[in-house]
């Protein structure tokens, strides 16, 4: 298993791809968190009724939400499906033939790099949200700072690892990001029409990234991602088991 | 040593490979013949565990792939020259392959340099051609430094340098004790390279023989060209060989190799200035043997 990771990790970073998907990232995150912090200043300027004051530890948490988890999860589902589209499953299985191995190495690779990346990027965001709110970013605490940091990063590997395991089962770009959007932006949306689905939106991955993120729910949040992370990597890995390479 | 026992893949409306039984022993070239379609590849995917057979069993030194606990530093295959990431290096890709199987890196570098691509190995193997691709995916089966090599068509895409090359390269390392079994599906390409013959055809195994035999068999003449015709005529003849005489200095053979027939010569002290396997009637020994059995076939 420890060879599979370092192999893992290897082929990570030995594609273009995995760079180009972190600056756009990085891009995603800075354009978000800027031009939010921007609108949020002019509004309290202009003294709009309604506002709610904002910290700048809220901003990459909705910047993550709506964009730079897509960009990350792009990382994790070209490390599996790249290997379909160019038959590098091949020598993957030659080397690593008892395959549940290659979706857990996988896994574990991605998760340990969006978790890193995550931290790295919400860093510099909430610096920038303080920048652009100006006077008007609502007070925060180291406490806040930490938890913005943290779970931005355990969101972040969650959906990566649900990635990897929706990619094993699917093998295809374009249906893994369906079915990921599907479940990150479009579940959630549709959730809103009835209190009662609502109430059951907690339970799909892009409202418990919310929960945990957002600190309304920490614990159901983080444990809602790890269940649909582990239903994912489980279909995986039965599939690559059952069928033909 | 590879065993194959009743080793069947069906799919839904076809049989790729039915019921072949054979060994592929160590310390020879063993070609692995057949026409397109006919079952070649899917044998080689089941014994490296890519394809789950539908019954029997394949395995390599009586263990079955996934259970070989470094797979790499026993089996070494090169299934598909372009398989892996074409954005990715040469020499990342085969670091890749090292550390999956707990290789020290520096092996990549070696290999590298056997088969001539270190002045490449940054290079993405995306841009290399089909000769090269073809390299990349011999490093990469000789990484590990297997006991046993399984290479699908290894010499399509190379230029007459490369055959050359990889002639030499496996007769070597069968030389050296090693499995080598190799597939192709042009018998002039086997005839110079493999000991032993699997001819494959609609699934099933046609024939299992030395090449020696296949070609006794096929009844392709042996030209032999001597000063000497007479004596070697009646030496020939002695030795239970159908000998033709086709010119002032030359003799068609056949019914012996063309070991045997320079064995003879040698025995009998004559000269010999030519000996060659009549190419055009072995070629056609193998059309014979395939005939039944040929997937996309066009009328003759």
């Amino acid at each position: 298993m420890k060879n599979a990771i370092a192999a893992e990790w290897t082929k990570l970073w030995s594609v273009r791809a995995t760079t180009w998907c972190l600056i756009a990232a990085a891009g995603l995150m800075a354009a978000m968190v800027a031009a939010n912090g921007i609108a949020i200043n002019g509004q309290h300027d202009d003294n709009l009724p309604g506002l709610t004051p904002t910290a700048a530890t809220e901003m990459p948490v909705e910047a993550t939400i709506y964009l730079v988890q897509f960009a990350m999860a792009a990382i994790a589902a070209l490390a599996v499906t790249g290997e379909y589209a160019h038959r590098g499953i091949l020598p993957t299985l030659q080397a690593v033939p008892v395959r549940w191995r290659v979706p857990a190495a996988k896994a574990v690779v991605t998760a340990a790099a969006l978790f890193a990346c995550g931290v790295l990027l919400a860093a510099p965001a909430i610096w920038l949200a303080d920048v652009t709110l100006a006077e008007h970013g609502a007070p925060y605490t180291g406490g806040d700072v930490v938890h913005t940091l943290l779970t931005v990063g355990l969101y972040l590997a969650l959906v990566g690892v649900l990635t990897i395991g929706i990619a094993t089962a699917l093998r295809h770009i374009a249906a893994t990001l369906l079915v990921l959007f599907t479940l990150l932006m479009v579940l959630p949306v549709v959730m809103q029409i009835s209190q009662t689905f609502r109430d059951l939106s907690h339970y799909v991955p892009g409202i418990a990234g919310i929960d945990l993120m957002e600190g309304t729910h920490v614990l159901r949040g983080a444990l809602v991602l790890i269940a649909w992370a582990a239903a994912a990597m489980i279909t995986g890995m039965v599939v690559l088991r059952k069928r033909d390479a | 040593m590879i065993e194959l026992r009743n080793l069947t893949k069906r799919y839904k409306h076809t049989v790729a490979v039915d019921g072949v039984d054979c060994t592929v022993h160590s310390g020879l070239v063993t070609g692995f013949l057949g026409p397109n379609g006919a079952g070649k590849s899917t044998t080689m995917r089941m014994i490296l565990g890519l394809d789950e057979p539908t019954s029997g069993t394949a395995t390599i030194n009586g263990v079955r792939y996934d259970r070989i606990r470094h797979p790499l530093r026993t089996v070494g295959a090169l299934l598909d020259a372009r398989a892996g990431h074409p954005g990715r290096s040469a020499r990342a890709h085969l670091t890749a392959l090292a550390r999956a199987t707990g290789l020290p890196v520096r092996t990549v570098d070696a290999v590298l340099d056997r088969v001539g691509l270190t002045d490449v190995a940054g290079k993405r193997a995306g841009t290399f051609s089909l000769g090269m691709a073809q390299r990349l995916g011999i490093a990469a089966a000789l990484l590990g430094d297997p006991a046993v090599l399984i290479l699908d068509e290894p010499v399509n895409g190379l230029d007459v340098d490369g055959v050359r090359w990889i002639r030499a390269l496996l007769r070597g390392l069968a030389d050296e004790g090693r499995t080598v079994f190799i597939s192709s599906h042009l018998m002039s390409e086997l005839e110079l390279i493999a000991d032993r013959l699997l001819v494959i055809g609609r699934g099933r195994l046609i024939a299992d023989a030395s090449m020696a035999e296949v070609i006794a068999r096929s009844g392709a003449a042996v030209l032999v060209r001597t000063p000497d015709a007479a004596a070697l005529h009646a030496a020939l003849a002695g030795a239970g060989a159908d000998v033709r005489r086709t010119g002032p200095h030359e003799l068609a053979v056949t019914g012996v190799s063309a070991e045997r027939v320079g064995d003879i010569a040698h025995a009998t002290g004559v000269r010999v200035h030519g000996l060659t396997t009549e190419q055009a009637s072995l070629e056609q020994a193998y059309l014979d043997l395939t005939t039944d059995s040929v997937e996309f076939g066009v009328t003759r």
